[in-house]
């Protein structure tokens, strides 16, 4: 009999019904994934689950009991734990201090700390969990911030544990320590259902999958009996596209040069440091890294809205950087807050160099959610002469404009004259994507450009950026998703605490290198990079031939790593033979 | 957007069509005929109608001293006389309509209350020539007994010098203070008359200033008063003088907490203070806005109803200072001078200056 | 869409819907004071809507609430809290009556334009410090506004009061308080009131009303501020930099430029406010000004949501409380103050009913837009 048991359970909102008659058998000891495309009703089903919604209908059984979960407090009784995608921890506290903070073992009124260290200790045992609990949580890495979080469920009592999206912030070193304890745990009987939309994840670590799509349970299989496309078809509902179509590798001019660039962050440290990299036309460059890492920087500083410190930034060979040093300030935090000059026109000139930004919170930054689609379709075009004459706006042109968006790049709308909040996420990105590569740039900075997607506009803006490589645009890709990075992309450079420590060419590394480089592996790259950028100025030839030996030898000393690393520039231009090495 | 602009058209027709509605509803009843309820008239009652300055009723000092008067002519004369009182906007902007309502409504007497009614009840009574107009405090030029105005002025100084001289005798610390409202010439001539009756009686002693503010405001702003009072009895003023309308009940709160001598204005503030404040209210100055009220209201009656300027001095007993039960035993030994510079007064003996400029000349001529 | 009339329908009786409701509660206000509701509202609506002269009176009303309400909505709309308005046109307006009686000999087709170009200029002479502390050293303009419309009244005051206030009115010695106020302005630069015009349609306006040219050309204003906003590139950036700037930003418009233009368009605006009522009421500027319509323009622009047809019609409902209220004072014998409650309530229930009544407009929107993209 199974140990956690949904029987046609249905949660209707507004004009929608979020579970449709969803029955569910999960048995003690299983490792369950649900899958399926945002808006599937994953996150409803959970929510009935641990407490924070009622179901409109049917009935949840656990160990063959009826139970009715009216409140977090109870689900939680019941031993029903979830693990928050967004850690809720305090900074300030020790590891031991969040695990306990809510139900501390006291005794009139003390805390018990001993007791308390104790119990947490035999949990860690238990499970094979390394903390130290003493330990700052906001010292801590992000892998070991999420065991602080299951160990808390755990030490409430949890059976069952929800853990939502628990890969979409980690390294792959990091997943696979995930995937070890989860293991343990299951091993020792715990049940854990596992939300997630990575099918690669999904087919390393689940015993049974569960596929949800529009709110209706499409059906559930073993790992062993599936694979990835049957996987994505269900989620889908029609054949996915998983291999990219890209074109052959023909680089051409430098379109954007880097150089020494340092960018303070919000404190006034700097949160880029000495960066340089160059991106070509007719190619991807991809940004590997852990969030936080001086990526958001580096874009803001690429795109105009952020000063640089230090270094040069080329675009198409004119030199931006003295007019964005002399002339920016740090500004927009939320509004407008920030004292700066005057400063008319900084991002209009780098647009008019033909630089297109799809920035990374889209919401933020590249829509006005409260303008109309066809407002939000010119925006920075505003002024261009076929859309603005004399100070007037030319409305039928300008919606023509958006009509030929919406037709071209497939966004589905209900029509030109709502406001773009109405719009779902993903046609908000073909938005911004439309609108951008709409006006032929030259260079294309796209930051987490498919972040928060469903597959299939994942598919389709990732598409788009490879048209647009193929027809000779030079693209910088920045991405927290690794996957993303490394099928897109011609050169990879990988960044940590705002430093470049790695560039290298898909398939010249493995993952488990990569993961290094994201966690900080400085010591096999860092010098290495610095010299390798001379190198690479110079004649990118030599860089290149020791390219090859780097990844493949894996342990190579400090001199081939960095080499390997830095020196691909010189072996792409030698006809790709990077790939073909690894 | 469209259907949200069709929305506001739509409205704005709306709009449209009642105002004009209304304009051909006025053309087939010319005569505006306000909705009244019926009610049986008594024939040749007399209507008389009074606007206050902003504020209104309860300031405890001048708008409540006039309404004071058409009480008492409504209560002496009763069926004689209908009374209705207004209270105009916030910002004043409809001081005007008010007088021309009541115009319009056939009151035969009409009071404007304060000098910011001037050249409003100079236009009013312009269009309406068979009314009777009262305007207190405020000037109209080329006025003759005939003329359908009648100002009702008051001597201010002189009745500030009375009680400035109470407060000059009675100070132990030989530091009195004065708090003003708004600071204009009307409330300078308070100030100019408390200065010199205070300084006539005892050169030595000092007398702090203070007004509460630049606008309207400052004549119903009891925090400020309190404040500024405060202040001063920290400086080491025993007896404060205000003349700032709602603003005062401030004033009196502070020097009752205090247990410092505190001088009304306007009304008897002894009477409308709360009993545990009455032991420190040494007097007030009175001006009687409410004999004017009433003795305008009672010549119309008898059909002496007279235009021009009526002046309310020392001598017409416009101004003066107050005794009453509570503050008797205070004054008993001051009140023989004080009566003795009413006399000085009346006889031009002393001239009270009305402004700091006479102020200068005035304290220059005092016996050293 | 089919649905849309069903929100055209929705939208049109949203005020209405409001209104009701506000009769509704003030009602309960009246009752509460012994009156009958009933005939309260009668003589409220027949004193505002069946005289010739109230319906003036209540344009006349309206006039600076449209300015005003206009100058806080263009500052809304670029993300910005222009709670200045009040010491704006009390500035301009000073300046106004300065120019006013100042210059002399002008003709009139120079003058006018003259003193209201002036005051524009004033308002906005007093909207740019805030603008500038604002974007050059990040202080809040709603903090700086407040406190510069301190020193408009107190700076006023002074002006006014003690350096050119107008000497030579008769007085009798001794007795007597002048008026504190500037000299008379010069009659070349009045506006003149819309008897005339009116006559020839046919209406024949009482004299006793002020309503003058400044009415349509608040109305002209509302129009013309409607094509910038929706029709301009500049009214463009400004609703992008007013809803937002960090979108607005990396797009390559310029948050703070747009952001000083809007309020010192703002500041011009505000300026004029108080023309209405000098040039074609008073004739003069005394410490009595009329005040508050800063203010009242915030409400204004709100219950108009930011929209220049909006904003007329704010205007418009704020003149005719302001009228029925002195009906109501009058004719029904109800006092200042609940007047003063009654007025307020309505305000309040208007704001609120229609809050709700577009919330609900805006899920139905938002459920239909997803809907569909599904």
């Amino acid at each position: 009999m199974a140990f956690l048991e949904l029987r046609e359970v249905t949660k209707r909102f507004p004009g929608v019904v979020a579970n449709d008659r969803i029955s569910l058998e999960i048995d003690r000891g299983e490792i369950r994934a649900l899958v399926g495309e945002n808006g599937a009703g994953k996150s409803t089903l959970m929510k009935v689950l641990s407490g924070l919604y009622q179901p409109d209908a049917g009935e949840i059984r656990l160990d063959g009991r009826r139970v009715v979960i009216d409140s977090p407090r109870r689900a939680i009784e019941l031993g029903i734990g979830m693990v928050h995608q967004h850690f809720m921890l305090i900074p300030r506290f020790t590891v031991l201090e969040n695990i306990v903070l809510g139900s501390e073992p006291a005794r009139g009124g003390l805390l018990r700390e001993r007791e308390a260290r104790r119990i947490v200790g035999e949990l860690c045992q238990k499970y094979e969990f390394t903390l130290d609990l003493g330990a700052r949580v906001e010292d801590l890495s992000v892998g070991a911030q999420q065991r602080v979080e299951i160990l808390k469920v755990l030490y409430r009592g949890a059976e069952i544990l929800i853990l939502d999206e628990p890969t979409a912030v980690l390294a792959p070193q990091e997943v696979r320590e995930l995937f070890v304890n989860l293991r343990h745990l299951r091993d020792q009987g715990k049940t854990i259902i596992f939300i997630s939309h990575k099918l690669d994840e999904v087919l390393e670590i689940a015993d049974r999958i569960s596929v949800l799509r529009r709110g209706v349970l499409v059906g559930t299989v073993r790992r062993e009996e599936t694979e990835r496309a049957a996987l994505a078809r269900m989620m889908v509902g029609r054949p996915v596209l998983l291999e990219l179509e890209k074109g052959p590798y023909r680089p051409g001019e430098d379109r954007l040069v880097v150089e020494d660039l340092t960018v303070p962050g919000p404190g006034g440290r700097p949160a880029v440091r000495r960066v340089s990299l160059r991106v070509r036309a007719g190619e991807i460059y991809g940004i590997a890294g852990i969030e936080g890492n001086g990526q958001s920087e580096l874009v803001e500083a690429l795109s105009g809205l952020r000063r640089a410190s230090a270094g040069r930034i080329l675009i198409g060979g004119v030199s931006v950087t003295e007019a964005t040093m002399r002339r920016m300030r740090p500004v927009t935090e939320g509004r407008v807050r920030r004292a700066r000059p005057v400063a008319e026109g900084r991002v209009r000139r780098l647009r008019e160099l033909g630089l297109a930004h799809i920035p990374e919170d889209r919401q933020r930054r590249g829509l006005i959610l409260a303008m109309t689609v066809w407002e939000n379709g010119v925006l920075g075009l505003h002024r261009s002469p076929s859309f603005a004459r004399r100070g007037w706006l030319q409305v039928r042109p300008i919606k023509k404009h958006a009509q030929s968006l919406v037709r071209e790049f497939d966004i589905r709308l209900p029509g030109l004259d709502i406001p773009v909040r109405n719009v779902s996420g993903g046609n908000q990105q073909k938005l911004i994507l439309a609108r951008e590569l709409g006006r032929e740039p030259t260079l294309i900075v796209a930051s987490q450009p498919t972040r928060g997607l469903d597959i299939g506009a994942t598919e389709f803006v990732r598409q788009q950026l490879l048209r647009a490589r193929d027809r000779g645009r030079a693209v910088l890709l920045v991405s927290a998703d690794l996957e993303e990075v490394l099928s897109l992309s011609d050169r990879v450079g990988v960044m940590y605490g705002g430093e470049l420590v790695a560039e290298f060419r898909p398939g010249e590394v493995t993952p488990e290198e990569i993961g290094h480089y994201m966690l900080g592996g400085r010591a096999r790259a860092t010098e290495a990079a610095v010299g390798g950028t001379r190198g690479a100025d110079g004649a990118g030839g030599t860089g290149g031939a020791g390219g090859g030996v780097g990844p493949a030898g894996g342990t190579g000393g400090a001199a081939g790593a960095d080499g390997g690393v830095r020196g691909r520039g010189g072996a792409g231009e030698a006809g790709g033979t990077g790939g073909g090495m690894a | 957007m469209t259907w949200r602009r069709l929305a506001v058209i739509g409205l704005l027709l709306l709009f449209v069509v009642a105002a004009v509605g209304a304009g051909c509803a006025k053309k087939e009843a010319p005569a505006p005929t306000p909705a009244q309820p019926a009610e049986p008239e008594k024939p040749k009652a007399l209507r008389v109608g009074l606007v206050f300055d902003i504020g209104g009723r309860g300031d405890l000092s001048f708008n409540d001293a006039a309404y004071a008067g058409l009480e008492r002519a409504q209560k002496e004369f009763g069926d004689k006389v209908e009374t209705k009182y207004l209270e105009p906007s916030a910002g004043g902007e409809n001081r005007e309509q008010l007088l021309r309502l009541l115009a319009e409504d056939k009151y035969d007497l009409i009071f404007g209350v304060g000098f910011m009614f001037t050249e409003h009840v100079a236009k009013v009574a312009q269009e309406f020539p068979d009314t009777k107009f009262g305007l207190i405090d405020g000037f109209i030029d080329k006025l003759t007994e005939s003329s359908n105005i009648s100002c009702l002025l008051f001597k201010e100084n002189e009745g500030s010098f009375l009680v400035g001289a109470a407060a000059g005798l009675k100070t132990k610390t030989n530091k009195v203070g004065f708090v003003g409202g708004m600071k204009i010439p009307l409330i300078e001539k308070f100030e100019a008359g408390y200065i010199a009756g205070v300084k006539y009686v005892n050169p030595k002693v000092t007398v702090f200033s203070d007004y509460i503010g630049t606008t309207g405001e400052a004549f119903k702003d009891p925090v400020r008063g309190k404040e500024l009072a405060l202040s001063q009895i920290k400086k080491g003023a025993d007896i404060v003088y205000h003349a700032s309308g709602a603003s005062g009940i401030g004033v009196i709160e502070a020097c009752s907490s205090q247990k410092k001598l505190v001088i009304g204005v306007d009304s008897d503030q002894s009477l409308t203070a709360k009993p545990e404040q009455r032991p420190y209210v040494l007097t007030s100055m009175l001006k009687r806005v409410d004999v004017a009220v009433y003795e305008t209201i009672k010549a119309a009656l008898e059909g002496k109803f007279q235009g021009g300027y009526q002046v309310f001095g020392v001598a017409e007993d416009g101004v003066g200072y107050a005794v009453n039960e509570y503050n008797q035993q205070m004054i008993k030994d001051i009140q023989d001078r004080l009566e003795e510079l009413k006399k000085k007064i009346i006889s031009g003996e002393i001239k009270v200056p009305q402004d700091k400029k006479e102020l200068a000349e005035f304290e220059k001529a005092l016996p050293k | 869409m089919r649905k849309r009339y069903r929100y055209v329908a929705l939208e049109l009786a949203s005020p209405l819907v409001a209104i009701a409701f506000a009769v509704l509660v003030g009602a309960v206000v009246i009752a509460a004071i012994g009156k009958n509701p009933v005939q309260v509202y009668r003589i409220m609506f027949t004193f505002a809507f069946r005289r010739l002269d109230s319906v003036g009176i209540m344009l006349f009303g309206a006039t600076p609430l449209i300015f005003s309400g206009l100058a806080v909505a263009i500052s809304f709309r670029a993300g910005l809290f222009n709670i200045g308005v009040e010491g704006q046109y009390l500035i301009g307006t000073f300046l106004a009556a300065l120019a006013g009686f100042a210059l002399k000999g002008l003709p009139s087709f120079v003058h006018l334009p003259l003193v209201i170009v002036v005051a524009a200029l004033g308002g906005a002479l007093w909207s740019l410090l805030p603008i500038y502390l604002k974007v050059r050293r990040g202080v809040h303009e709603v903090i700086s506004t407040i406190m510069l419309n301190y020193i408009a009244f107190s700076l006023i005051h002074y002006l006014i009061a003690d350096v050119f206030m107008d000497k030579q009115q008769g007085l009798m010695p001794g007795v007597g308080n002048p008026l504190i106020r500037l000299p008379k302005i010069a009659a070349s630069a009045l506006m003149p009131r819309m008897h005339g015009f009116l006559a020839l349609l046919g209406v024949d306006l009482p004299r006793h009303v002020y309503l003058n040219w400044f009415f349509p050309l608040g109305l002209l204003l509302a129009v013309a501020v409607h094509y910038l906003i929706w029709r301009t590139a500049f009214g463009y950036e400004l609703r992008a930099v007013g809803h937002n700037p960090a979108a607005a930003e990396a797009a390559g418009i310029d948050p703070a430029a747009v952001q000083i233009r809007a309020f010192l368009l703002s500041g011009l605006i505000a300026g004029v406010t108080g023309l209405s009522d000098l040039l074609s009421y008073f004739g003069y500027m005394d410490l009595d000004f009329p005040k508050g319509y800063g203010f009242t323009g915030i409400a204004v622009a709100l219950m108009g949501k930011n929209s220049p047809l909006g904003i007329v019609l704010a205007a418009l409902l704020f003149g005719f409380l302001n009228r029925g209220a002195e009906g109501v004072q009058t004719f029904a014998g109800v006092p200042m103050d609940t007047v003063v409650i009654l007025q307020g309530v309505m305000i309040l229930s208007i704001v609120v009913a229609s809050a709700v009544m577009g919330r609900y407009i805006r899920r139905q929107e938002r459920k239909e837009a997803l809907g569909a993209s599904w």
